[in-house]
């Protein structure tokens, strides 16, 4: 079993900053959904507050790891001018290269959105704490921006799936 | 002038729960950021594709080509928006206009 230096960068792109989104995204989400005066104790308050506040940071961290290694690290073996690049494979046949005109558009582009929504999210969890719990649109502002930054990510996370399907980068 | 304690607090406070008032400014300016970043790498992805020459400035990054430009581009866009709303609302606090709100009602 050996992966190549471009393997091993894809998968940290995608896997491993993948994985550690998916998990800080459904410790968010709970988190804040729960967020409610009958839902929370005194005692309780605290350990959810901190455990919001890491998969909030945890979820921000990781899209922007995403998006960094993927723009900066994969992204140029990716678009390489080579015939064997993957992008030059899906362009040579026209029943592939919807997959770079729509599915690497959107990996490009919409997905810098993520960690920019994750970004604030993150920032208002941490600036105003436990006033989430008095202040509910300020909490379903904050939990409409966390799905928003997840489902620009899961689209983009699925276009890169099966764009390495149909040409990885080796 | 508002001030924080005339906001209204539509949830019933839960008993018990330590709470430091903050004003709302900081969330506003936050929210504005993201949504002023998201619209400026709508911009200059528009500009960049309707522009070779546009498209070639943008390259900051010979090898992640004009991607590089658009990124940095509005990752800073966001960073002064972030920063010149949450200026702009330290100085309207301490003005007699009052606070920026997130209305919460």
């Amino acid at each position: 079993m050996h992966l190549s230096n471009h393997e091993w960068w894809g998968l940290v792109h995608g896997m491993g900053f993948g994985a550690v989104f998916l998990l800080a995204f459904a410790g968010g989400l709970a988190g804040l959904y729960s967020l409610r005066p009958e839902l929370v104790t005194a005692t309780g308050v605290t350990e959810r507050m901190r455990r919001l506040r890491i998969g909030v940071v945890a979820m921000a961290l990781a899209a922007w790891g995403t998006v960094i290694t993927g723009t900066w690290v994969v992204y140029p073996w990716y678009r390489d001018k080579s015939p064997t690049s993957p992008k030059s494979i899906l362009l040579s046949n026209p029943d592939t290269k919807d997959w770079h005109e729509f599915g690497m558009e959107w990996k490009e582009h919409i997905a810098w959105l993520s960690p920019i929504l994750a970004n604030a999210v993150a920032f208002i969890v941490l600036y105003y704490g436990t006033n989430l719990i008095r202040h509910d649109r300020v909490r379903k502002t904050a939990m409409a921006l966390f799905v928003l930054a997840f489902a620009f990510a899961a689209v983009a996370g699925t276009m890169g799936a099966l764009i390495t399907k149909s040409a990885p980068v080796h | 002038m508002s001030t924080i304690a005339d906001r209204s607090t539509p949830t019933p406070d839960a008993p018990d729960i330590p709470y430091e008032d903050k004003p709302e400014g900081p969330i506003s300016a936050a929210i504005i950021a993201a949504g002023l970043g998201a619209l400026f790498m709508g911009i200059i992805t528009t500009i960049s594709e309707a522009s070779t020459s546009a498209a070639d400035w943008l390259q900051f990054s010979d090898k992640v080509g004009p991607l590089s430009g658009k990124v940095i581009i509005t990752v800073i866009a966001c960073w002064c928006a972030g920063s010149g709303c949450t200026s702009r609302y330290a100085e309207r606090s301490t003005s007699p206009e009052g606070h920026w709100r997130l209305h919460c009602s």
